[in-house]
């Protein structure tokens, strides 16, 4: 809890450094009191988010909602169009998966709006920006997109690798118990 | 103080009054711009929004925490829907759920109204049909007539009767031409904003005819000519039967095309759904990407196949092949066969002469049947492959695989080898060379009993085609009468 | 260029890149169906400058 200490009110005859009697001395207003909003209910918005993109829309965040749909769908489609031939157990884990994450994710979404806290356009419960020092998500995106538009234009062929993606599974273990491992160090300390 | 943007209700204004404006004056042709440059209107978008951000960091004013709002984005999801239900984007709806939305255009204002079609003009024994570009259906019927004979009607959507009226006024039906070359036009163009006009025909044409068709969106279905048929459209299911001469089709889109006993070579190309073909008398050449299921059913000569992933040429066939998604079954073919493709399981059974198959992923099953037996090569990466021979059988088998199980039948001469993960079947009785070859299977070389059958591609025999709901049947043709401009 | 203008960036250069591989689609040999991982590049190409930006700021 920071310490507010009243700033001496500030004489004319003195040289201070603020040019009116009102200048906060730390410059910028500080935060209006959080407001905390009892219409979130966290146990509804778990509720609604097993419902593809309602969660995110009960939390006003339709942008993610309309994500949230496009994921889905497009893994159902995936699934039922045979697009991904011997990879149907890859895209109903990660379609499992996925829509479970949506629940939770509406739900916590809700807890932070019922406790005041200012909610992203695109909140999400893993870590957006970059906890770890090697820029994980991005990569992960530029070599899923090399990968894929590669075998679309028939320059490399992703059956050839596509019986390694539990590999992906063990290393996204290994780097969350390297994390944690780092992480409990640091905190010793 | 934050800035916001001012582009994203400037575009929703913009769409807003185009939209008015179609309404209020249904000449503009501007659904038709928009349906074909909708993409150029994002990039447009992006670069307006660019253009403000860089403004405004050049400016020094505060940058918005992401570059577009998530309304935005919704914006152009809807955006998206919109264009591709009116210019579908190729590759993508077959790929997403919503297939109700890539179909037909805008049908969200006014009403249909009808106006009947008709026309009649006197021809030669075998003339030249052209049917101009157009949209709508077109049953085309060859008969003992003297006549190409027209009826139908016209259906215009529009806001109010009146400017129905004056649609139908602009575009009047016409048959020009004389004995030998005759013109079917619609005039659907003269009508702007034409996607709202489409026709329904049906034309009566000497059997000795040839036809030329363009259609834009729209069936064709084509009986009893002897003449050629050519059929060039951006959308078109097809279906011919009882056809004399040469065929050529090229379709950009299509959901089903089908021709029965053709006597002269068939050329399709294009991008399509289905493709069913029986009874074929001249050479069929196939190019192009088909998404469905592909039957084959007797084709009396060479059948060349270039598909997206496979191709296929056979030298005759007596059977049927059948292939959908993943699968490629054939029985009773005359070699030399050669099958090319990436990923599919392969089941062929009954063939002679020779057979060349390369797979990139799938299982291979193959009982050639009779006997003699022709030189195979069947090459794969991933998959099993497994050959039943006739114990009679005489050949020069050399298989292996890579990294599998290898099982055989044969007794001497032919013997097993284990070769690490992988292993070989080899040995010779005297006959020509059967070379197979997995890098990652299980390798089976057995015999085949007598009794074994053939496999059944399972092909639903293309049944009388089924026609679209006939209007009305073309009356018995009366005594030819002058020609007789459309009274509309 | 620092993160914050590379975030801003990044939603309008997004929008393009969809428009150019749609129009490509529509004018153009390639299907967007064959063309669509480009947007992840795209995307992770930016999230990566934001990052170093970011570390170098």
């Amino acid at each position: 809890m920071q310490q507010q200490t009243v700033p001496p009110i500030p004489n004319a005859a003195h040289d201070s450094p603020y040019s009116s009697p009102y200048a906060s001395p730390y410059g910028t207003a500080s935060p209006p009191p959080p407001i905390v909003n009892h219409d979130a209910s966290p146990g509804l918005a778990f509720v609604l988010g097993l419902i593809p993109g309602v969660g995110a829309i009960y939390n006003g965040q339709y942008a993610k909602g309309l994500v949230h749909v496009v994921i889905i769908g497009l893994a159902i489609s995936i699934l039922s169009n045979d697009a991904a031939r011997g990879l149907e157990p890859l895209v109903s884990l990660l379609l499992a998966g996925f829509w479970f994450y949506m629940a939770f994710e509406a739900y916590h979404t809700a807890r932070r709006r019922q406790l005041g806290q200012v909610v992203d356009e695109f909140s999400s419960l893993l870590p957006m920006h970059g906890s770890s020092s090697f820029p994980v998500a991005p990569v992960l995106l530029i070599v899923l997109g090399v990968v894929f538009l590669l075998n679309n234009l028939d320059l490399f062929h992703i059956e050839r690798v596509i019986r390694f993606w539990p590999v992906l599974l063990i290393g996204l273990g290994v780097v969350m118990l390297y994390g944690r491992l780092m992480g409990s160090k640091g905190d010793a300390q | 103080m934050k800035r916001t943007s001012i582009v994203a209700p400037l575009l929703l204004i913009g769409v807003g009054v185009l939209f008015l404006a179609r309404n209020l004056y249904p000449d503009l042709a501007l659904v038709d711009y928009f349906a074909r440059y909708w993409p150029v209107l994002l990039i447009l978008w992006g670069a307006l929004r660019l253009a403000e951000i860089m403004f405004w960091s050049a400016t020094d004013k505060e940058l918005p925490a992401r570059g577009m709002s998530g309304g935005e984005w919704i914006l152009v999801v809807f955006l998206c829907m919109v264009g591709l239900s009116v210019h579908t984007v190729r590759g993508f709806e077959s790929w997403w759920p919503k297939s109700g939305i890539t179909m037909g255009g805008i049908d969200l204002l006014g009403e249909s109204f009808d106006y009947p079609i008709a026309a009649e003009k006197p021809c030669a024994k075998a003339p030249r049909v052209i049917i101009e570009s157009f949209r709508g259906n077109a049953r085309i019927t060859g008969a003992e007539v003297a006549t190409v004979k027209v009826s139908g009607h016209k259906t215009i959507r529009s806001m109010e009767q009146s400017g129905a009226d004056q649609a139908n006024q602009s575009s009047p039906f016409e048959i020009s031409g004389d004995g030998n070359s005759l013109t079917i036009r619609t005039n659907q163009d003269h009508v702007s904003g034409s996607m709202r006009i489409s026709s329904e025909m049906e034309i009566t044409v000497p059997k000795g005819a040839t036809i030329e068709a363009h259609g834009r969106t729209g069936d064709f279905d084509i009986t009893d000519v002897s003449g050629n048929v050519e059929i060039v459209s951006d959308n078109a299911g097809v279906r011919l039967q009882n056809i004399g001469g040469e065929v050529k089709i090229d379709l950009r889109r299509s959901d089903i095309v089908r021709a029965i006993n053709v006597k002269g070579p068939f050329d399709l190309k294009g991008h399509g759904d289905d493709v069913e073909l029986q009874d074929m008398e001249g050479q069929v050449t196939i190019n192009g990407a088909y998404s469905g299921v592909i039957q084959l059913r007797n084709l009396a000569k060479p059948l060349r196949f270039n598909g997206q992933q496979t191709d296929l040429n056979i030298e005759k066939l007596p059977g049927q092949v059948r292939m959908a998604l993943g699968d490629f079954t054939a029985d009773n073919l005359v070699g030399p066969v050669r099958l090319n493709t990436k990923s599919r399981d392969v089941r062929i059974s009954n063939f002679t002469n020779s057979l060349d198959l390369t797979v990139e992923r799938g299982d291979i099953e193959l009982r050639p049947g009779k006997l003699p037996v022709g030189k195979i090569d069947v090459h794969s990466r991933f998959g099993d492959v497994e050959v039943a021979l006739p114990a009679a059988a005489r050949f020069d088998l050399n298989a292996t695989t890579a990294r599998g199980d290898t099982y055989s039948d044969f007794g001497a001469p032919v013997h097993t080898e284990r070769n690490g993960n992988g292993g070989s079947v080899r040995g010779s009785n005297g006959g020509p060379s059967i070379t197979l070859a997995t890098e990652r299977g299980k390798m089976t070389v057995r015999k085949a009993s007598p009794d074994e059958k053939g496999f059944e591609p399972a092909v639903e025999a293309p049944e009388k085609p089924e026609r679209p709901e006939a209007p009305e049947r073309p009356e018995a043709p009366k005594a030819p009468k002058p020609l007789q401009k459309v009274e509309q | 260029m620092n993160p914050g203008f590379l975030g801003a960036v990044r939603g309008p250069v997004m929008l393009i890149t969809l428009g150019v591989l749609l129009s490509i689609d529509h004018f153009g040999p390639v299907s967007f169906g064959r063309t669509w991982p480009v947007l992840l590049i795209v995307f992770g190409i930016f999230k990566l400058m934001e990052r170093s930006s970011a570390r170098t700021s």
